[in-house]
């Protein structure tokens, strides 16, 4: 295990192009898809959270039972969608950083709308009544959730994020593993294991694991920090 | 401007409140008393259109279609919590939230941030963070955010309970001087202090539903005192009243503390006022006798003191009270 730890630190250190090419490429579609399907994500928990019409209490549990989606059947879908036969066959996206962003983007969207939905269902019910009783259009409403939800909001991202920078089939399905080129830590791992190089493997995995736990905490401080002075318990 | 008949709310199958009949005037000061779990707030919520009823009928300025009435409400009023929330950030960010879009731009905006804060004592607070403030300065901070509001209903729930005496003063203060701007207020307290200063009529909460406190509360000055009383002055009348010292604006007498008599009497009793039957209304098995004696006076007395004084509208009567029966505020 030493040994496993040794090389996953020198191959950190060595100065291998591949490698930091592998995490910068694995950072790289974790945050666009991340950032791509917040877009899309927040407004719609947001909707879910403080929004009133019908239906919305089976669409948010519908939305939270879609988390548990496989990220090989999320890949299989795209995959038939830009696939010769599929609605889009003319599109070239396929086995393209587009499409293992557009797919991790699809994989995130559950994970971000029912974490937000979950978190701003937490705060204190006398924030919605004070909202109400200073008769907030919709407008203003919505901009004071965001602002009182940052924290619930950003940790929805955050997870997403490590949910995203973990998965493999979406990244293995859409992207082909193409060296240099889609080929990321999680499809490497895999390549490296299947040809039986079970130590860069797992030195990989290593690198994978400091990674997520690095940028999670750093961005967990940074929220802590900043969010330090905006809650007011009367 | 409200009216509740036959009014029920329940929370989860569990009923809170079951309002017979229930009424509040334009620019009336109406204090809510009730022990924990009366349904105090919940009412406030109802007549803020926070939440809505179950069966019954609210009405608010004649309407009662409840899309509408719920709108209006939302738009005349504004509900402080007992313990009120502020929105994270600055103190000028939070009272700048409750001014109208179109009463907004930055310097008019400035303005009543600035005039609201001074109404509630707190000038120069605009940029403390909320989060450093005490107990008493977000009440007062929430304060001032209803009132740069300028909603025409302000409901205040409990607005002195965990605050010391100085801030319970001011508060009771700036609650007179928002109610004298004509607008109504319905607050629910614990504390007599505050519901005998402030309010002109008092209800009790019980078992969900509203009784009167068949308390007359006269709004006046202390004006003088000598060997034997402290005289208070309301309206036309001057009352006597056991000596204390302390500067009282309200002085509480018992609808059943009044007897009525067609002449003056020699009795033990100090304060003998004249005035004029304004509504004989029976009520569980007695009367209420409404006069105007300068002031208005409500006194109980039983059916057959009715028939045996004759009371009617517009008779002249005398109401009599003992000094003792008299609580300043």
């Amino acid at each position: 295990m030493i040994r496993v730890f040794r090389e996953a630190f020198s191959l950190l250190f060595s100065g291998d192009a591949e490698v930091y090419f592998l995490a910068f490429v694995t950072l790289r579609f974790a945050t666009f898809s991340v950032l791509i399907s917040a877009v899309f994500s927040v407004p719609i928990g947001l909707l879910l959270a403080f929004g009133a019409f019908p239906g919305r209490k089976p669409i948010t549990v519908l939305i939270s039972g879609a988390m548990a989606i496989p990220t090989v059947v999320i890949g299989l879908f795209v995959f038939s969608l830009f696939s010769r036969s599929g609605v889009f066959k003319q599109s070239t996206i396929l086995f393209t950083p587009t499409a293992v962003i557009l797919g991790q983007a699809l994989f995130a969207a559950p994970v971000i709308v029912s974490l937000t939905v979950s978190g701003l269902s937490r705060i204190d019910h006398r924030f919605s009544e004070t909202m109400f009783t200073l008769s907030f259009g919709h407008r203003r409403r919505y901009l004071y959730i965001v602002r009182e939800g940052t924290d619930e909001i950003f940790h929805a991202l955050l997870t997403s994020y490590g949910r995203v920078v973990g998965e493999v089939g979406i990244s293995m399905m859409l992207g082909g593993n193409i060296r240099w080129y889609t080929r990321t830590l999680t499809t490497s791992i895999m390549l490296e294991t299947g040809k039986g190089n079970f130590t860069r493997a797992l030195a990989l995995g290593i690198i994978l694991l400091v990674i997520a736990v690095v940028i999670n905490s750093a961005l967990l401080l940074a929220a802590a920090y900043a969010g330090q002075d905006r809650y007011v318990r009367a | 401007m409200f009216e509740l008949e036959g009014l029920k709310f329940s929370y989860s199958g569990e009923p809170v409140l079951s309002i017979g009949h229930f009424r509040i005037a334009a620019g009336e000061i109406v204090g809510i008393q009730g022990d924990n779990g009366s349904g105090k707030t919940t009412l406030l919520k109802l007549l803020g259109g926070l939440l809505q009823e179950h069966s019954g009928r609210l009405a608010y300025m004649g309407v009662e279609e409840r899309k509408q009435r719920i709108a209006m409400m939302q738009d005349d009023s504004v509900y402080v919590h007992q313990n009120p929330y502020l929105f994270s950030g600055s103190v000028h960010r939070n009272i700048s939230a409750a001014i109208p879009p179109q009463r907004s731009d930055r310097r008019k905006s400035s303005n009543i941030v600035f005039e609201s804060l001074r109404a509630v004592d707190l000038g120069g607070f605009e940029h403390r963070n909320v989060r450093k403030l005490s107990g008493g300065e977000v009440k007062r901070v929430s304060l001032a955010r209803a009132i740069a509001a300028n909603p025409t209903v302000l409901l205040l729930d409990e607005p002195t309970a965990g605050v010391d005496s100085k801030t319970t003063g001011r508060i009771t203060e700036l609650i007179r001087g928002f109610s004298s701007q004509n607008r109504t207020i319905i607050l629910s307290t614990h504390e007599p202090d505050l519901a005998y200063r402030v309010s002109d009529r008092l209800v009790l909460l019980k078992n969900g539903n509203i009784h009167s406190a068949n308390l007359n509360i006269f709004k006046g000055t202390a004006l003088k005192t000598d060997a034997s009383f402290l005289y208070f002055s309301t309206g036309g009348c001057e009352l006597k009243c056991p000596i204390r010292k302390g500067a009282f604006t309200a002085a509480v007498l018992p609808y059943d503390d009044v007897i009525l008599s067609e002449r003056k009497v020699s009795t033990s009793a100090q304060n003998q006022v004249i005035g004029t039957v304004e509504r004989v209304t029976p009520i569980d098995g007695r009367h209420r006798v409404s006069m105007d004696c300068g002031v208005k006076m409500v006194s109980h007395v039983t059916g057959h003191s009715v028939s045996n004084l004759n009371i009617t509208v517009g008779k002249t009567l005398y109401a009599i009270f003992k000094a003792s029966a008299v609580q300043l505020y």
